[in-house]
């Protein structure tokens, strides 16, 4: 679906100390493909370069060295580029300042309407990926009387009535309340699961990378640790020393580990521990 | 402030005025305007004033709603009312005199006064008809529309309807923002309510550079996110909510005609 | 210490929007206590912070900071205002001065102090949230994004505050900026034994971290409120309100619903593990 070959992205900016401008390598050689269906979560903390990358899997940043290939097309081919944002579909961060309309069902239509669909279908496209997002009920709304989970659901929408077959989303739950954070979640693994749409979620929320079926972790440009959650997380020192969280029983697996108790490094879930940890203290006390 | 403006606030709807085709609204509302300011006479007031509660009634927008979008614009009309009032010579029928000048008012300039008042606020309910009753995008559309036949001319058509529809959107996340920011600064004892004219322009900084870089930074990640979503101009682009004339709007349009009529007939031939 | 007294707030009274945001809230915040106030959104947690320093007055009931009625008619705000230090969400958004030294010194400037006490409050706050003299001259807006916030921060603490509130101190920030600002917020709490310092959270995690005491809101009134230890046993009650329990809570939960002794006051991993360890060496089995 996505594959990056030998990326590199240089950027200039000012530097720390002085004014001067800088060349900065903000990502070093990225060889990362993503399969069809899949759910990545591409994780790392704030300038590790995560965005960047994700900025690159739908040409809105060209690589300034090697290749991005959406679906088999090169991201710096121009004529492609439409074809390419039509196909990975991208959300962001901040939810107000992702919406062009001032009425939800106006938000949604925006981009096929960019896209010259036929109004027929675009009304249809429009009804049916609200419905999807569960937002049936706001069609009407305007987004400043929604909540920032709502707002991202709407922005999903947004993206999904392009029909893409990738959905990428750049920390769409890092300014979110709890709340919020469980149905955008909860919708983009309905997303993933039932419409078979490819996922790569961009966060530095280790919990929601858990949820992935592929976490790939990324500091200062470059990729350090690719696997399933599990095998990544069991690396707990190397993921603390990155400036990220593991999630707790999975620490508290590692620390009962040093003390010498014989448990599976393979925790991620409170009943994966309770059931590790009833195997250990002879299933339960009487 | 910035939550009291009408303009721009939809109340979604059925009515005959929300049905009817967006370009042709606005152009009946500008009628509807033009026709206004030749009005002066009492019977072509009383017969306007009926034509403008039957709207308001075949609306439904509510009055209480009508009349917030009025509030902000009071001391206009007062303004205006007085200076009618004071400014129009005529018949004098109450005078004081202040040094070597006479504040007077006068039968003419009574008149005038109201008429200007009541003018007035029909030029805002008008207008706030017109946006009450038309959502923002059907609003901007319809001016788009308009300002097609410009486009031969050079004037960008699909970017100013583009421009409003995203100031639309925006207005009530920057009023938002406003309040926000001016009560983080009023936490760190910024003082916006007292002094001089001069102290309160400086007052304003700590609030209006936050605002423009916030503005920037929203500016920034909207042009992103409009170009991730295949965004490329007004070429090509086709509407979910392609509107036609209907029925509906003929009739619109020969009762709008024939309201402009009466009056106009009533305000020149009596 | 903050006393308030049956306060209750209604939002937009007389409006159709008329709501009402707190109602009857008493409580009693002791000198020198870091407390945390949990809540989801719309708990009313907000709009008790805004309240202490009389940026919006309670409709009923009154708050006494240090013994002086804050919602009193005639309540003197710029006193109150200097007792009660607020700072916002995501603060850094209204920094405004070319320098960061400037911005910190809005506040005291406010204040009406002199040129030299002004200078050493800035050197000061800025030491204290962990910003270097060169950040000093740099404009605020060329530092990062977990550095803006403690500049920011810095320009409330340079008022030196009574009372230091902060609203969500950690929104928005990956694992190692919120770590920053926790460590920040403990520190000042040792190094300022008579300050009252309250920050709003959503996450318990955060709060088991960092705080002493704790006070739980929801639909706009107190829940519960204690010590960490006190309030956290009350898992079921939390996730009933809809907050998300920290994963070592729920695990000691259900290990001691199957029977085994733990000790109630576990939330962190490292005691976690070590009671756990405990009951495998077999003298904490019940």
């Amino acid at each position: 679906m996505i594959k990056t070959k030998n990326l590199s992205f240089v950027y200039r900016k000012t530097d720390e100390d002085g004014g001067t401008a800088v060349e900065e390598e903000v990502l070093r050689e990225i060889n990362l493909t993503i399969e069809k269906g899949s759910f990545t979560a591409i994780l790392g903390h704030n300038g590790s370069g995560k965005s960047t990358l994700a900025k690159h899997f739908n040409a809105i940043l060209l690589p300034t060295g090697g290749k991005v290939y959406v679906k088999g097309m090169d991201t710096t081919d121009k004529d492609s580029v439409f074809n390419i944002r039509q196909s990975a579909g991208m959300v962001f961060q901040n939810p107000d300042n992702q919406m062009v309309a001032a009425i939800v069902e106006d938000e949604v239509a925006f981009a096929p309407e960019n896209l010259g669909v036929e109004p027929k279908e675009i009304r249809r496209r429009v009804d049916e990926c609200l419905e999807t997002v569960n937002m049936t009920k706001y069609a009407q709304s305007a987004p400043s009387n929604l909540s920032g989970g709502q707002k991202q659901r709407v922005a999903i929408a947004a993206v999904l009535a392009m029909n893409p077959e990738i959905l990428i989303l750049d920390e769409p739950t890092a300014m979110l309340d709890p709340k919020g954070r469980s149905e955008v979640i909860k919708t983009i693994k309905m997303l993933n699961r039932e419409k078979g749409i490819t996922v790569v979620l961009i966060t530095h929320y280790m919990d929601e990378a858990a949820l992935a079926d592929r976490t790939v972790v990324i500091d200062d440009g470059e990729i350090v640790l690719d696997g399933t959650p599990k095998d990544v997380f069991r690396n707990v020192e190397k993921i603390k020393s990155l400036g990220l969280d593991v999630p707790q029983v999975t620490e508290l697996a590692y620390e009962l580990r040093k003390k010498g108790i014989d448990i599976s490094e393979d925790v991620l879930t409170v009943d994966e521990c309770f059931a590790e940890l009833l195997k250990i203290l002879g299933g339960g006390a009487t | 402030m910035l939550k009291d403006i009408t303009i721009g606030q939809y109340i979604p709807g059925s009515s005959p005025l929300h049905k009817m085709h967006a370009p042709l609204k606005i152009i009946l509302t500008i009628l509807y305007i033009t026709v206004l300011f030749f009005v002066d006479s009492p019977v072509s007031y009383a017969i306007f004033t009926v034509y403008t509660v039957a709207l308001v009634l075949i609306s439904g927008v509510p009055l209480k709603v009508l009349l917030r979008g009025v509030k902000p614009m009071l001391w206009i009309f007062i303004f205006t009312a007085i200076l009618n009032v004071f400014m129009t010579p005529g018949e004098i029928i109450w005078s004081l005199p202040i040094f070597r000048f006479t504040l007077k008012i006068t039968n003419e300039g009574l008149a005038a006064g109201v008429t200007m008042a009541v003018r007035l606020l029909y030029l805002i309910m008008g207008t706030s008809l017109l946006t009450l009753t038309t959502s923002p995008l059907q609003l901007t559309d319809g001016i788009e529309k308009l300002l097609k036949p410009l486009r031969k001319i050079k004037v960008p058509s699909h970017e100013i309807a583009m421009m409003m529809t995203i100031a639309i959107r925006f207005i009530p996340t920057l009023a938002e923002e406003t309040d926000k920011i001016k009560k983080a600064q009023t936490a760190r004892g910024a003082d916006f309510e007292t002094g001089n004219i001069i102290k309160r322009a400086k007052a304003m900084i700590p609030l209006l550079v936050p605002l423009f870089i916030s503005a920037f930074r929203r500016a920034d990640d909207l042009a992103t996110a409009m170009e991730a979503r295949c965004y490329n101009g007004g070429d090509n682009r086709t509407r979910m909510k392609e509107s036609h004339m209907t029925a509906l709007d003929v009739k619109a349009i020969v009762i709008s005609i024939l309201a402009a009529a009466v009056v106009l007939l009533a305000e020149f031939w009596t | 210490m903050i006393k308030a007294e049956n306060v209750n707030y209604i939002y937009q009274k007389g409006t159709p929007f008329e709501r009402q945001a707190l109602f009857d809230i008493n409580l009693e915040i002791a000198d020198g206590s870091l407390v945390a106030l949990i809540g989801h959104t719309g708990s009313g947690k907000s709009t008790l912070i805004q309240l202490f320093n009389a940026l919006v007055k309670p409709t009923s009931g009154r708050i006494l900071v240090d013994g002086i009625d804050v919602t009193a008619q005639k309540a003197d705000l710029r006193l109150i205002r200097r007792m009660v230090g607020l700072v916002f969400q995501y603060p850094e958004h209204q920094l405004f001065e070319e320098t960061v030294y400037k911005d910190i010194a809005f506040g005291p400037t406010n204040m009406g102090l002199s040129e030299k006490e002004i200078d050493e409050r800035v050197r000061k706050s800025a030491a204290l949230v962990g910003l270097k003299e060169k950040h000093l001259e740099r404009s605020p807006f060329d530092l990062s994004g977990g550095q803006k916030r403690r500049a920011a921060i810095a320009g409330v603490l340079a008022m030196e505050p009574k009372v230091l509130i902060l609203d969500e101190p950690t929104a928005g920030l990956d694992p190692k900026g919120r770590d920053d600002i926790l460590n920040t917020i403990k520190r000042l709490h040792e190094e300022n034994s008579d300050m009252i310092i309250i920050f709003v959270s959503h996450s318990m995690e955060d709060v088991a971290k960092t705080a002493e005491r704790v006070i739980v809101m929801n639909e706009g009134r107190i829940e519960t409120e204690g010590s960490v230890a006190e309030v956290f046993t009350q898992a079921e009650r939390l996730q009933r309100i809809g907050l998300n329990v920290p994963q070592i809570t729920l695990l000691t939960d259900k290990l001691r619903n199957a029977g085994f002794n733990l000790p109630e006051e576990i939330y962190t991993v490292k005691y976690a593990a070590k009671a756990i360890a405990a009951l495998v060496g077999g003298d904490g089995n019940a």
